[in-house]
């Protein structure tokens, strides 16, 4: 006789003790996601608002292609609304959050074929908005700063992905040892190891590019 | 040139992550090395460009479009009408964990390599001492079937121990129960990614036994336990850490001394936590392992709050080998799961310590040094004694 093998979480979920945060989930983020499960769904928009662009920009620089990068964020965001009730709470809700991110910008980079863009930085595409909205006086200021950008981001992309993406939640997104192997599900020596190698490489291929 | 260590050490350095001795360390090496400054400049520099790049922004009304899609979606961890009833009725639901052979008990460590967005199959699978025939098409067909409706709604399988229910996601089939499924149907059931939900392959359908702990047959699970030199011994219970605190109390009494690391030790202390558990046992026979077991149903029927209901068992496979290797973290390398046998005429002892509980978690940090010291301590094993990997997997809060 067959049998059909389930269980079903309830509606509840706990705060949990999480070490590398030193004690307490992000508690307005449960609220939210709580309000959401009880068929809110104005408090998933909430916490959209809270993690979007931070995520985007992550993933940005990931795949280096704002409308894949656009797409991918608005996957992750569907995906993680349909899957909200399996969201256990004992990690924070970003680190989940990036987690399924990061799964899709993979998907989605094996399903593609490479494409080189040698100009997308004079395409308009690539050009990010100055983090010092201060306009500066000095003449080719913007042009040198979007030169020094695509540089690095050259230079970001020339590293295997695995080594891109440690650099990208260490450098770009001020992540802790903790959290990035949580979220990429490996032990915190090989996130250690991973990054110590990225930034060899990086440091390889800059220096190259500038000699 | 500096030496690879001392490079990660400066990378770590520079990130902030390295404790006060080692911190001291760098320093050193800093005064006395201008390489090492002269590296920790260009990465320090390095991580500052990375930092500069400036941050690009989505388009206007990207959180409009993505909440005008959600809108038309159903509401997350909605039960469509034939659900699970509630844990309570344990008696007339048989709600059971299925254990699989590949991975199931690192399911929800997420090493399955679909994204979140693809919800997971479910098969069926025979019951009790009955070995599993129902060939699905594998978790390689699980894109191809993500977004099929079935036709003919599955039924609860009545078995002897209880209604089986089923959770479906789509269209809600409306308040009347599943109709019945017919034997052998491969049907699959799409659902939402619910916790217990796993997939079986085909090739690992067969050895998996079900049964329920509180009346098991104690001669047919003494079998299963005796058909392999290794058990996967799936508990799903109510609370992971009352779960996990009432088997440490059986143990105790059947004298399995048990090492239980610190992490654990602190989540089994919370039962708010919502922490499941496995049970690393080295070197325990099945008569040993039955009468915790049949130790373990009497404080369940005794409790006021009984946790548990069901148990599968099956042997342990490479990938949870290579899964509960992981969860060893830095100690690791000092598990061998070749163990050498003790001869029978010398009539080895029990170990002294024969199990270890450690949480499940994504970024295990094992420091303790009774974990290592319990892998480091393994002697030969007694004939005929098991490895089992036992895991308690909570299913509410």
């Amino acid at each position: 006789m067959d049998t059909i093998v389930t269980s079903n979480l309830p509606g509840t979920f706990v705060v949990a003790n999480s070490s590398y945060n030193q004690g307490t989930v992000i508690a307005d983020d449960l609220r939210l996601i709580r309000d959401c499960l009880r068929g809110n769904t104005a408090a998933f928009g909430e916490l959209m608002q809270r993690y979007q662009d931070r995520l985007y920009n992550t993933v940005y620089r990931l795949i280096d292609n704002p409308d894949d990068a656009q797409d991918v964020v608005q996957e992750a965001f569907l995906s993680a609304y349909q899957s909200l009730g399996s969201f256990k709470g004992d990690s924070l809700f970003f680190t989940w959050l990036y987690r399924i991110a990061i799964n899709t910008a993979i998907s989605l980079k094996r399903k593609q074929r490479p494409v080189i863009s040698i100009d997308a930085g004079r395409n308009g595409h690539g050009v990010p908005e100055p983090l010092d909205a201060t306009p500066s006086t000095r003449p080719g200021f913007a042009l040198e700063r979007a030169e020094e950008d695509r540089l690095v981001q050259d230079a970001l992309h020339r590293l295997s992905p695995e080594h891109r993406m440690v650099l990208i939640l260490k450098d770009m997104d001020g992540m802790k040892y903790e959290e990035m192997a949580e979220i990429l599900r490996v032990p915190i020596g090989t996130i250690r190891s991973r990054l110590h190698r990225a930034r060899a490489e990086l440091r390889g291929i800059l220096e190259r590019r500038e000699a | 040139m500096l030496q690879e260590r001392d490079q990660e050490l400066l990378s770590a350095y520079v990130d902030g992550e390295l404790r006060p001795r080692r911190r001291r360390e760098v320093r050193r090496l800093l005064d006395e090395c201008p390489e090492a400054r002269e590296v920790l400049r260009q990465m320090q520099e390095n991580a500052s460009r990375l930092r500069a790049l400036g941050h690009h922004g989505l388009t206007a009304g990207f959180t409009a479009d993505v909440m005008r899609k959600i809108e038309k979606m159903p509401p997350p961890g909605k039960r469509p009408a034939a659900t699970l009833s509630p844990w309570i009725s344990w008696g007339t639901a048989a709600a059971v964990l299925l254990a699989v052979g590949l991975g199931s008990f690192f399911y929800f460590l997420g090493t399955r390599e679909q994204p979140a967005s693809s919800p997971p199959q479910m098969v069926q699978v025979p019951n009790v001492s009955s070995t599993a025939h129902v060939p699905p098409d594998g978790p390689g067909d699980a894109a191809a079937n993500l977004n099929r409706e079935t036709k003919s709604p599955p039924a609860p399988i009545p078995d002897a121990q209880g209604a089986a229910e089923v959770v479906r996601q789509g269209p809600p089939v409306g308040p009347d129960p599943d109709p019945p499924i017919p034997p052998n149907d491969t049907t699959k059931v799409l659902t939402s990614p619910v916790k217990e939900l796993i997939i079986l392959p085909k090739e690992d359908q067969v050895g998996v036994s079900i049964f329920r702990l509180l009346d098991m047959d104690s001669a047919k699970v003494l079998a299963e336990l005796q058909k392999d030199a290794t058990v996967h011994l799936e508990l799903p219970c109510k609370n992971g850490a009352r779960a996990t605190q009432r088997l440490l109390s059986v143990f105790k009494d059947a004298k399995i001394n048990t090492v239980v690391e610190q992490v654990a030790q602190r989540r089994i202390g919370d039962p708010r936590l919502s922490t499941d558990f496995v049970v690393f046992l080295d070197d325990v026979t099945p008569k040993e392992l039955l009468g915790a077991l049949e130790r373990l149903r009497t404080s369940d029927q005794k409790a006021r709050e009984s946790q548990f209901d069901s148990m599968i068992v099956t042997t342990i496979n490479d990938t949870d080998r290579k899964n509960f290797t992981r969860l060893l973290g830095d100690f690791a390398h000092l598990l061998s799961w070749e163990r050498p046998m003790a001869k029978d005429e010398s009539k080895p002892k029990p170990p002294e310590e024969q199990a270890l509980v450690l949480p499940m978690s994504h970024a295990p940090q094992l420091r303790s040094a009774e974990v290592k010291n319990f892998l480091q301590g393994r002697k030969p094993a007694r004939p005929e004694s098991l490895q089992v990997l036992l895991v308690i997997r909570g299913t509410s809060g």
